[in-house]
């Protein structure tokens, strides 16, 4: 049986050598198309996928609307005030919860030559980093105490530790910034969260512009009640219900700004959660603090990156667009392989005089098309390679995840599998049809 | 046409799949090239800005959270002015290229009529420093400048006149003259303001694809910012002064705004207009390579597949040829016959292919932020598959056009 399929297969490879155009022809037309479907699935892939893998089912984010407008909105905002988060976060109810917001942070490192820069810092609270399993390089999270005590420290990232002090372990070390410094507890390893998930919100309002959430994790974390005092102003607020009377100090201020995430291990818990954030909103407006009518969410990670259509438009457009390439090309090398098969009708009479059966002359027409889609395969990774190069040449945040994957090779082996009896199934079918006789008497 | 049909139905292999190689052409082709032109037009609008003389400064951020004071901001003008060979400045926000944040609304004709979505850019002095043509009216008189506050909303509460452009005068007045005429912005804001004169074109700063009917509706809003956290000036110069300027333009601002202010954070970002536009559309440009470059990948392979499946099934007609031009044909009725065939699978394959582009784009729509296919890529589509299978059926029929009577003889 093997013997045979040798056989076949060396009849395909004489068979695409002796046609070289044809077959270049076929094998170029599903490389093109292979090539643009492994370029944006991969793409698509990277972006879609979950963050946290491990226990992306078990975090939430929570959403209640504290505004008092005479505009109540069909969804709650997508951040909450300070006093609804913080109360939230103070009550414990989650097995984990971190409240955060972020801002740029000033840092004016020391020695001479060295100039302040901007960099995107995170204010949270401790459970930050196990609940969303942040690997550190050094040391390790701030305490649950330094949250309260508003402990002058910080974590960094790897590419901040990497900037000012060369990659060492500068855990004690003191972050200069633009008043006072804090003291570096921890040093992250490498992260890069895609999508950063705890920074996406506002997907619907971004007419599918999303690349922005994408972009890498924060340089600086800071305790979020130490951040609330060295950063006061440089917070942003996805909005105000009513014209905030200080934009310095928002603690109090009618605007949404901070973001509540937390960890529910069971679906009881989960369950238990959401009762308890309809009776804190209940709650809120019988002390008259809330006026909008009870209006809670509590969705999960997948759910959250679902409802903001974190996958940006234009990737998912490349995607179809890949497919409907691909479908075209093996329309038209189903056609080209079927005029080529069927060209050489009397060599196939002759071969069925002889005594060959249909499967035979079948098993021997797709095992060309296996070959044309295989080498068709080949092409395509390379094209997809190249075109993974051009998409991290896009001003694109997500630019430099659009890397080869080792995946990409078992998706090419299936692809052109695919493509292969795609286009080969019907023109081999066709071609094991063929009647001898009338082949044989043909000129 | 009888023995064309006949000849479809004895052997239905080839010119069913020269249908659906037609029809996925179709319905992709049409899908493609709308969205091609979604992301083409914005960059063949003509912006309006004056060419290589326009500089523009964005992201200067104050966030000690009380803004800029009316004083610092005069002050930057004043200092941005003063720069030798600069012709014009204007504070303005948002300015179009540069600003990452967007203030657009509908606009409402003051008789209730029509409405159009626009964005508004408040400015000083952005006419003259813009360079922007005005096609009617007049620019706005320094005594119609109010004080644009976070609190007015950017002057809006205010009853100051405004200019628009062209084209969002042409849908909000389609019979009168704009000129003189009132509009009303949003819905919150209850105060009417004049018309007093129309520019020919200013390209809008959030180019979604909500907005993509409406690229050039922009209102401008004469306003002197007081108390703005972010800040942005239009700088227009004597091109020849311009790199001059430009090397002058941080050291003026470092004058008006101090950046050794440990909470002044943001670093101004400077740039001419011909740099901040390439920057802004970069990303469009390469889509319309990408969508391009695939839609004349898809049109080269499907010649390719109707030349090459043609091709073969003249060839394995060729003794009916011979036949048909013993019994009288003329060469050039052999031609037309195969041009008619295809001309007739043509159009088969774009019935089928329109309407599946329709459906495709009704999917998309549902799941997608994709606009409505314009009815008009239909025509379009056809016509670019019908001159496709009339040119990848040439060589063929005319291979056919050549075969001598006598083949039919010399036939088994």
């Amino acid at each position: 049986m093997r013997d045979i399929h040798g056989y076949y297969l060396r009849l395909a490879l004489r068979s695409v050598a002796r046609t070289p155009w044809i077959s270049a022809l076929m094998v170029l037309a599903i490389g093109l198309g292979i090539g643009a479907c492994i370029t944006t699935l991969t793409v698509y892939h990277l972006l879609s996928g979950d963050p946290l893998p491990q226990k992306s089912s078990r975090i939430f984010y929570p959403q209640v609307d504290p505004e008092t407008s005479t505009f109540v909105r069909r969804d709650p905002p997508d951040l909450m005030d300070y006093t609804s988060a913080v109360d939230l976060w103070k009550s414990e109810r989650a097995d984990r919860q971190a409240v955060m917001t972020n801002s740029p942070l000033k840092i004016l490192p020391t020695g001479a030559g060295t100039t302040a820069f901007d960099a995107p810092s995170l204010e949270t609270t401790h459970d930050f980093f196990p609940m969303f399993d942040v690997p550190f390089q050094y040391g390790g999270p701030w305490s649950v105490a330094d949250d309260t005590a508003r402990a002058q420290v910080a974590v960094i990232s790897k590419s901040l530790n990497d900037r000012l002090f060369g990659g060492g372990n500068s855990v004690g070390h003191m972050l200069p910034l633009a008043h006072g410094a804090v003291r570096i507890v921890g040093v992250l390893k490498h992260w890069r969260p895609a999508p950063m998930f705890f920074e996406v919100l506002a997907g619907r309002y971004s007419h599918g512009d999303t690349s922005g959430f994408y972009v890498k994790a924060p340089q600086v974390y800071l305790p979020f009640f130490t951040g609330m005092q060295l950063n006061a102003g440089h917070f942003q607020v996805f909005t105000c219900w009513k014209i905030p009377t200080d934009t310095v100090n928002l603690e109090n201020q009618p605007c949404d700004w901070v973001s509540l995430w937390v960890q529910l291990d069971t679906a009881a818990k989960a369950q238990a959660y959401h009762r308890y954030l309809v009776d804190y909103s209940d709650q809120q407006r019988a002390l008259g603090r809330f006026t909008h009518p009870t209006n809670v969410r509590l969705m999960d990670l997948m759910q959250w990156l679902a409802y903001n259509r974190v996958v940006p438009s234009d990737v998912h457009m490349q995607t179809i667009l890949a497919w409907a390439f691909l479908a075209i090309c093996l329309v038209n090398v189903a056609g080209l392989l079927l005029t080529k098969l069927l060209r050489r009708s009397s060599e196939y009479g002759v071969r069925r005089a002889l005594g060959a059966s249909r499967k035979a002359i079948f098993a021997q027409c797709l095992w060309e098309a296996l070959v044309i889609g295989l080498l068709g395969g080949l092409l395509g990774l390379l094209l997809a390679v190249a075109g993974l190069w051009m998409v991290r040449q896009q001003p694109v945040a997500y630019a430099d995840l659009a890397q080869p994957d080792p995946r990409m090779l078992a998706l090419t082996v299936g692809l052109a599998l695919l493509a292969s009896v795609a286009f080969g199934l019907w023109p081999a079918w066709r071609a094991s049809r063929i009647s001898p006789a009338q082949q044989i008497k043909a000129p | 046409m009888q023995p064309m049909l006949k000849t479809f139905r004895r052997h239905r292999l080839m010119p069913t799949l020269v249908v659906m190689q037609i029809a996925l052409a179709t319905a992709i082709l049409c899908n493609a090239l709308s969205l091609l032109q979604q992301r083409l037009a914005p960059l063949l609008v003509h912006d309006g800005v004056a060419a290589n003389q326009v500089i523009l400064i964005s992201h200067i951020y104050n966030t000690t959270g009380k803004g800029w004071s009316g004083a610092q901001i005069q002050t930057g003008y004043a200092e941005l002015r003063a720069i030798p060979g600069v012709i014009a400045v204007s504070a303005g926000s948002p300015l179009p290229m540069v600003s990452g944040w967007y203030d657009s609304d509908s606009i409402f004709s003051s008789n209730g009529k029509h409405k159009a979505n626009a964005a508004i850019y408040v400015g000083s002095n952005l006419v003259n420093a813009l360079g922007l043509k005005l096609v009617a009216g007049r620019n706005f008189s320094p005594s119609e400048l109010v004080d644009a506050t976070m609190q007015n909303e950017g002057g809006l509460n205010t009853d100051a006149p405004v200019i628009l452009t062209h084209a969002i005068a042409q849908r909000l007045f389609p019979d009168t003259n704009p000129l003189g005429q009132q509009v009303r912005v949003g819905s919150k804001h209850p105060s009417y303001h004049t018309v007093v004169g129309v520019v020919g074109h200013l390209l809008r700063n959030d180019l979604n694809s909500a907005n993509q009917p409406a690229v050039g509706n922009v209102l401008l809003v004469p306003g002197r910012f007081i108390d703005f956290p972010a800040i942005e000036y239009a700088v227009r110069a004597d091109p020849n002064a311009l790199p001059a300027v430009l090397k002058s333009i941080p050291v003026a601002l470092r004058r008006a705004f101090p950046s050794n202010d440990a909470t002044a954070h943001s670093r101004p970002r400077i740039a001419t207009f011909e740099a901040a536009r390439a920057a802004f559309f970069h990303g469009r440009r390469a889509a319309v390579w990408l969508l391009s470059s695939v839609t004349l990948v898809v049109l080269i392979v499907t010649l390719i597949g109707i030349m090459g499946l043609t091709g073969f099934w003249v060839q394995q007609r060729t003794r009916q040829i011979g036949v048909r031009r013993a019994l009288g044909a003329r060469r050039v009725d052999i031609l037309r016959y195969f041009q008619t065939e295809n001309l007739l699978l043509a159009t088969a394959g774009i019935a089928l292919g329109c309407a599946a582009a329709i459906g495709i784009n009704v999917w998309l729509m549902a799941h997608y932020a994709v606009p409505r296919l314009p009815i008009v890529y239909l025509p379009i589509g056809a016509v670019a598959l019908w001159l496709l299978g009339q040119l990848a059926v040439l060589g063929p029929a005319l291979r056919a056009a050549r075969v001598p009577p006598t083949t039919a003889m010399r036939a088994a």
